[in-house]
């Protein structure tokens, strides 16, 4: 039953309302899954939002609690979240399980769900099959996840990807909120250089292997460069060394935020064509950078930002048509300008204000 | 352990509906119209229980609700007279309902039913369709055994009758109907259900719900919700248990339950109500190794859809598959011969003679235990409250005499 559901109240004084401009102060807690010693985009933008609602005048805090991905535990997280005393005036959920949380002012703002339960059951990292007990686990936790969601005031997600998405497998509706990408008040625009850039973590959903063998399809002239960890880094050296490219393909690993904002100012292009993208700082990063987003059709979310002949240039993902649009870039740095004046144009009042204001709207 | 003491507050003639709830809450509870210290208090009108006791207001209109009294009950009862609440409102308004015997408690959403058509090789997007003989599975008649299995398979379900469309909302699947059966479920067109004047415009809003796999996913859940908020009186029993803090008990815990007795928490401990408050919107995974829906086991589907092949099973249930499966049809027809009336029971067991002594047994208990209404504790509560109600009704006629 899904309504009428004692809640939660607050053990604490009351928020102290006090006045900060014309608002009242709220104590808000940030409510996200942790995944003990990795580090990744949803971290930073957790820590992020906290920020940002501080920044705004309001006390906030971080809340996280681990989280196992296996069948056999994935309702262990979900099961501690529901019973996690959480003293403040409104709770921001951001992604599976953390919006278990019981509180009268829930508001969700989803960054994902478990997608190996949902778009990525079929992907061969998911360990739900199709036996029976993989497609019960996948039923209930379909269930769970539709009643703790509904209990929200609100849903928000990370894109109209995660929207669709929502719509789709729990058939709820949501409001896509979209925010700035880490360093978005550091980026500037440079002047066109020689190379495309693609900054990306090096792990088979990203694809950073298709920028590898695309530079076999384009001309001598343009380099690229491929920043960034990750468990392909062995395969894709060799890919390089193999395709004869290691004087036109870089790969310098990890790289400071400095050494990132310079690589994005003095790049022709950048090149981001990961599959099913949920968002993709990438891009954000490197309209701010003035840059035209070269990728593929079937990136997700970052379709919602590169638009064909406007913002960008979308391929079907081939190596060939990758390529293709690289040289039509270098060949003509006017069109580049252009395409990468329009992304600018379309982020740079992308801020945290108006994320903040309408999470905590009451 | 005692049982608490619900005392009864009644004030004049008391509808059909709260005798119900009396009657079904009398496993949980001693109803009594008169007593020193109860355990909660379940108002229908009179006098107003002293502060510490949790109330339980019943409201037969919209206007109850906005009483003092009101303002501190933990539940608002109703039988229709107030909106449905959301999650976050207190005090919680709950719906009487009169139980719907046959519901699922185990819905399939649109996508997981889509990925288990595929496992199991069935048709893409087949609709449940009900025709003047019975239901059919894209254009075959479903034996009733294999109904559930259809009913948690299908992309899309046309039924007329408000029965059907229950059923079918249960199983979380989009509905597309009548508006005389929307309006007898208290569904809304466009909202829950869909509604099409005919059976020709019906077929073609249930193929297109079909392709559409947003809608029928919002249909699905809607409907779904529905179900639990209107139709289900056992979920409302529990929650009013949990809410008057009668005990922990309620929907099986699970998980949690195990966990608690590992931790050798005692029956009565509070911490048990709280963690029954957490998690009592949340069906729970039984402590073994999570279990299908016997609808939608392999041998169902296969039964259902001829040509479907079967996904990998796990070899060590391959064995005594078929004597389990057997079982299973024998407990779901036995399940249905029980809420009609165990005289058909042999004639729908002919197939499983094997088992029909056995389940006989089960039979009796099952009717001893079904019998809700014969059960000495809901005979007891039933007789306080109409004491309780014929002295209202005593003390309303003493007040009209005197007012005269």
């Amino acid at each position: 039953m899904l309504f009428a559901r004692p809640l939660a109240v607050r053990a604490t004084a009351p928020a102290r309302h006090l006045r900060n401009g014309d608002r009242a102060q709220v104590d808000v807690l940030v409510c996200g899954a942790q995944v003990p010693f990795a580090r990744g985009g949803a971290e930073l933008l957790m820590n992020n939002l906290v920020e940002a609602v501080q920044q705004a005048g309001h006390r906030a805090e971080l809340v996280r609690l681990p989280v196992a991905w296996e069948k056999d535990r994935l309702f262990d997280a979900a099961l501690a979240w529901r019973t996690v005393p959480v003293d403040a005036d409104l709770v921001i959920a951001t992604n599976f399980p953390s919006y278990f949380v019981r509180h009268p002012r829930k508001v969700v703002w989803l960054l994902h769900q478990h997608r190996g339960a949902y778009d990525a059951a079929d992907a061969d990292w998911s360990d739900l099959g199709t036996d029976d007990r993989s497609l019960e686990v996948q039923r209930l936790l379909t269930e769970w996840d539709s009643v703790a969601l509904a209990e929200a005031q609100r849903i928000y997600t990370l894109s109209s990807v995660v929207t669709d998405r929502l719509a789709r497998f729990n058939g709820l509706p949501s409001t896509p909120l979209y925010h700035p990408p880490p360093l978005h008040d550091r980026i500037w625009p440079g002047p066109q250089g020689d190379y495309v850039f693609c900054p990306s973590r090096l792990e088979a959903n990203k694809r950073p292997g298709l920028l590898v063998d695309a530079m076999a399809h384009v001309r001598p002239a343009v380099r690229a460069v491929l920043a960034g960890m990750g468990s392909l880094e062995p395969t894709l050296r060799a890919r390089v060394a193999g395709l004869g490219l290691a004087d036109r393909v870089d790969l310098p690993g990890f790289v400071t935020d400095e050494a990132l904002l310079e690589l994005f100012a003095g790049s022709l292009a950048v090149v981001y064509a990961p599959f099913d993208e949920d968002y993709g700082y990438v891009t954000l990063q490197a309209f701010l950078a003035g840059k035209p987003v070269v990728t593929a059709a079937d990136s997700g979310g970052v379709l919602e930002w590169v638009e064909d002949g406007v913002t960008g240039l979308v391929t079907d993902g081939s190596p060939e048509q990758l390529g293709a649009a690289i040289d039509r870039l270098a060949a003509d740095r006017g069109l580049a300008r252009r395409l990468g004046a329009a992304g600018r144009e379309r982020v740079q009042d992308l801020t945290w204000g108006p994320v903040v204001d309408e999470l905590l709207r009451p | 352990m005692r049982r608490p003491v619900v005392v009864l507050h009644v004030d004049g003639a008391v509808p059909e509906s709260v005798h119900l709830l009396v009657r079904s809450l009398a496993s949980r509870c001693t109803f009594r119209s008169e007593a020193r210290l109860p355990a909660a208090a379940l108002v229908v009108g009179g006098a107003t229980p002293a502060a510490a006791v949790p109330v339980a207001l019943w409201c037969s209109s919209a206007q109850d609700a906005t009483s003092p009294l009101a303002a501190r009950a933990v539940a608002l009862l109703h039988d229709g007279a107030l909106d449905e609440r959301g999650a976050l409102h207190q005090p919680a308004a709950l719906r009487v309902s009169a139980p719907v015997p046959g519901l699922s408690t185990t819905p399939v959403a649109t996508a997981v039913r889509a990925r288990l058509r595929r496992a199991r090789g069935m048709s893409e997007a087949p609709v449940l369709l009900y025709e003047a003989d019975g239901w059919r599975w894209q254009g075959r008649p479903v034996a009733d055994e294999l109904v559930p299995t259809a009913m948690a398979c299908a992309a899309a379900v046309v039924a007329t009758e408000p029965a059907q469309v229950l059923l079918a909302l249960s199983w979380g699947a989009p509905v597309v109907t009548t508006a005389a059966a929307a309006t007898a479920v208290g569904a809304t067109d466009g909202v829950e259900v869909l509604v099409c004047p005919d059976a020709r415009t019906r077929r073609a809003a249930a193929l297109a719900l079909a392709g559409d796999e947003r809608e029928a996913a919002r249909l699905g859940r809607a409907g779904r919700l529905l179900v639990e908020r209107r139709h289900d009186l056992d979920a409302t029993l529990t929650q009013l248990a949990l809410l008057l803090r009668l005990d922990a008990q309620g929907r099986p815990l699970g998980l949690s339950e195990t966990l608690l007795d590992s931790l050798s928490t005692p029956r009565d401990a509070a911490v048990r109500g709280r963690v029954a408050l957490a998690l009592g919107p949340l069906r729970q995974p039984r402590p073994e190794a999570p279990v299908l829906p016997d609808a939608l086991s392999a041998t169902r589907t296969e039964a259902l859809e001829p040509a479907a092949t079967s996904a990998p099973m796990d070899p060590a249930a391959a064995g005594p598959r078929a004597a389990l499966t057997a079982r299973r049809v024998a407990k779901a027809v036995l399940r249905r011969a029980v809420s009609i009336g165990a005289a058909h029971l042999v004639a729908e067991l002919r197939e499983n003679r094997a088992e029909v002594a056995r389940l006989q047994a089960e039979v009796s208990e099952l009717r001893a235990a079904s019998a809700g209404a014969a059960s000495p504790d809901a005979l007891a509560a039933e007789l306080e409250l109409l004491k309780a109600e014929v002295a209202g009704l005593a003390a309303s006629l003493v007040r009209a005499q005197q007012e005269r």
